[in-house]
Order: structure tokens, then sequence, then C-alpha cells
């Protein structure tokens, strides 16, 4: 049983070993690392010399996306964060070239600390490259946000056609937006929607709801609001409005009308 | 992991018929032109006629100034909207992953082509030109070569049976180092 475990431990070592590659140059080496990306791209690191130290770096692939990474804007924050980790966590240093090219090194006077540079500076790209691979927006929670939004604008657009603004603020309060903004005999009726794909966003979508009621108390049209009305998604089996009692109880002492089920979509003619 | 191309996955058979058949490539001037996004990159393309299918495809070359880095590649955007087939002069190895390869074999270096398996997976490949160290060497080091190799493999040339051969002295130069490109003798500061 030992040795089959040995032959096990034995194959092991010797793919990873062989998995590392390198190519030599007139006055560097390439190491092409056992590290792999999100992307399916090896990590490769040069090894060379300069002023009497070994510099360990990426030569600029990482910054000139060599690892044809994509990018998601909305993802900036996130990947910045993440990067100026990996760059503490491993103490990575950065320099540039001429044409402003970034490059990602560490440097050692001895030959024996160069595989623990390679490590390192492996270790930093990979973690880096990988964020830049994760689209970190959650597509599922925007799908079905939008779906529920088009289903009640949709709705509200054939009941109530022109008198309907669709994702609008007060004018006086420009970043506060409601799903709806329904005016019926010079009065208007603020309208937000509610849903989420789990509880969290479900949770986040009535805090949303009671801060945009509340701040609309402070607009000088706040005389000419008849209505807020909450048009709540109770069709989801992503969330149980039980489990969010508190926070449900306090958004009905927001509004004016007691929340809107979707399920019952048309109590909302009672109110405008 | 690598997203599938369901593009390619689903017309497999029209895939392999664009990367395979006799293609022509119209233009044979190659003028090299700054890319809009990016300018250390030149780029040039032309328009290619395949034998029986009609849709359009582009043949185009690209390369990074100071560098040994360029790509060669085939696009038809009316059938995929990323490139069908590519060839990469340098930068990262691919893997290729797959349970049924052994993982020493899953790394495959530059300079080496990107396709697409039958699944629509991309995958890399070197031909037995670019397994020989020194061939693979001289390609990475001139563009034309990386041109006429790419040619070869999908049999692709122009109206005279001829590869396009780019003639500009300066540039063959650039391309032409046999070392570190310059950033060894300039002012980099390595601390």
């Amino acid at each position: 049983m030992m040795d089959n475990y040995e032959n096990i431990i034995e194959q092991i070592k010797k793919s990873f070993c062989n998995l590392t590659k390198s190519k030599v140059r007139d006055n560097y080496i390439e190491i092409i690392t056992n590290y792999s990306t999100l992307n399916n791209k090896f990590i490769s690191v040069f090894i060379f010399k300069k002023n009497n130290r070994y510099i360990v770096s990426d030569l600029g692939w990482f910054d000139q996306n060599y690892y044809d990474t994509p990018f998601y804007e909305e993802s900036e924050d996130m990947i910045k964060k993440i990067k100026s980790n990996y760059l503490n966590s491993y103490d990575i240093k950065v320099t540039f070239d001429e044409r402003s090219n970034c490059f990602y090194y560490k440097s050692t006077d001895s030959v024996s600390h160069i595989s623990s540079l390679v490590y390192d500076v492996s270790n930093f790209l990979l973690g880096s490259i990988n964020a830049y691979c994760i689209q970190f927006k959650d597509v599922k929670e925007e799908r079905h946000k939008e779906n529920f939004r088009k289903n009640v604008n949709h709705f509200l657009e054939e009941n109530y056609g022109t008198n309907v603004k669709l994702r609008t603020p007060l004018s006086d309060i420009k970043n506060v937006k409601f799903n709806a903004i329904i005016e019926k005999n010079s009065k208007l009726n603020l309208i937000n929607y509610v849903t989420g794909s789990s509880q969290y966003y479900f949770e986040n979508d009535l805090r949303r709801s009671i801060v945009n009621f509340d701040l609309s108390l402070k607009s000088k049209y706040s005389s000419s609001i008849k209505d807020k009305i909450t048009i709540i998604n109770d069709e989801s089996e992503d969330f149980s409005i039980e489990k969010s009692y508190n926070i449900y109880e306090l958004l009905v002492s927001r509004t004016t009308k007691p929340p809107v089920m979707w399920s019952e979509k048309e109590k909302i003619f009672e109110y405008i | 992991m690598n997203k599938i191309n369901h593009d390619i996955k689903d017309s497999f058979e029209l895939f392999s018929k664009l990367r395979d058949e006799n293609k022509t490539i119209i233009n044979s001037d190659i003028t090299f032109e700054a890319k809009e996004n990016n300018t250390r990159w030149q780029k040039w393309k032309s328009e290619v006629e395949h034998q029986i299918c009609e849709l359009d495809i582009e043949f185009i070359v690209e390369v990074q100034k100071g560098t040994s880095k360029y790509g060669v590649k085939l696009h038809c955007k009316d059938f995929t909207k990323q490139p069908y087939f590519r060839f990469d002069s340098e930068g990262p190895a691919h893997r290729n992953y797959g349970i049924d390869i052994p993982l020493e074999e899953q790394s495959i270096n530059t300079p080496h082509f990107n396709s697409f398996d039958l699944n629509g997976y991309p995958i890399a490949y070197q031909n037995d030109v670019l397994k020989n160290d020194s061939e693979s060497k001289a390609i990475q080091e001139d563009v034309n070569f990386g041109i006429a190799l790419f040619c070869d493999e999908t049999n692709t040339k122009l109206k005279n049976n001829c590869y396009p051969q780019y003639q500009r002295q300066e540039l063959l130069l650039d391309l032409n180092h046999k070392s570190l490109p310059n950033f060894f003798t300039d002012n980099i500061i390595f601390e």
C-alpha cells in the first residue's frame, strides 16, 4: 500500500516539475511556471542580471495585457484592491520603461534566493491576473431585477400612459431616483419596486426604498406628493418577506399606502 | 476556465472549412497602420476569398513595435465574434485543459497556433515546424516567416500562389533583434 502511495507522490512531483519549462536567451531566462490563470495562460517570469543583482520580473507582460484578460469596467475598484493586496503581500516592486509600461519585479544578490522570488512574483501575477478574469457583477441578480423592472414598467405604462415617468428623480434631488413617478391631477405618486435574486438583494431593495421615501420629505415638492407606494415582487421564491419582516415593517411606516403585491397588482388602481 | 465558443461548437464543419480549405488573400500590398486604441501595435488586414463559402473573411497581421511579438489571424465576423484561427509569436504558454491530457503536456509554449476543438474549447498547438527549436526561433524573429507558416497551415495564399511579404526594412530590422528588446540598455531602474 505504501508503495502505491509513493508512486502517486512521485508521479505528482514529476508532473508538476515537468510542467515548469524554460527558454534560455542570450541575456535572460524565461521561466514558464506551472501556474495557470483562469483564462488558461501559464505565468511566465524572466530572470536577468542588472547592476550585479538578479532581477525576477514579468517584463511588462501583465501591464501590456499579454495574458489577454478581459476588462470589466464595473470591477475596476475591486481589481485595484486585489492587486494592491497581492503587491503588498509578496512585497513586489514596480518600475517603468520610457513608454510608461509598468514592470513588476523582485531582486536579490543571492542566486539561492531566486526560486523564492520566482514563487512570489508568479503568485502575485496569478492572483492579480485572475482578478481581471472574474466578472464580479452578479449577472443573475441583474437579470432578475431587469425582468421585474420591465414587467412593472410595462404594466404602469399600459395603464397610466404618458403620466408615467420611469427611473426619474424629483428635480431638486437628482441623485435619488424612483422606479416610477406617476402624475395625476397635478399630484405626484412616487413608486419603488422591490425584488431580489436572494434575501440579501431583497433587503437591499427594501432599504433603498425606505431611504428614497425619507429623502423625498426634504424635497420642495413634498407638498405635491400624494402617495408613496412600493410594488413588491411576491412571485419570486428567491426570498421571503417574513424573513425580513422588521425591515418590511419599517418600509410600511414610510409609505402612505400598504405595499402592492405583484400578484395583486390591480390594487394600485385603488390608490392612483 | 476558457469559455466555449458556441458558434464553433454548433457549426464545427463550417469552422473546419473556413480554416482548412483554399482561400485567397485579395490585397497583396502590405501596409501597416497604427492601431487606433494602441499605438505600440501596427496592423494590416486584407479581404480573403474562400473557394466556396461566401462569408466575409479577414486576414490580419499585427506587430508590436520594438519586440518580436506579432500575431496573424483569420476573422469571420458573420460567423463568430472572435478570430477563429490565430498564430502568436510570443507571449504566455497556453493551457490545453483536459483530463485526458497528461499534466506536463498541457502547457503549449509560444510560438503556437490557437484553434478550437470539436466542443468549441480554445486549444493551442505547435505543428512540426514550430516544435523544432531553431525553426521556431527564426519564425519568432521574422514576421514574414510567421506569415508564410500561417498561410501554409490554413491554405491561404495570394492570387499568384505566393505568401504576402512585408518589405519595409526598418520594421524588419526592428523585429529582427536576437536578444532582449531595448529596455535592458535603456534607463529602467531596478532596485
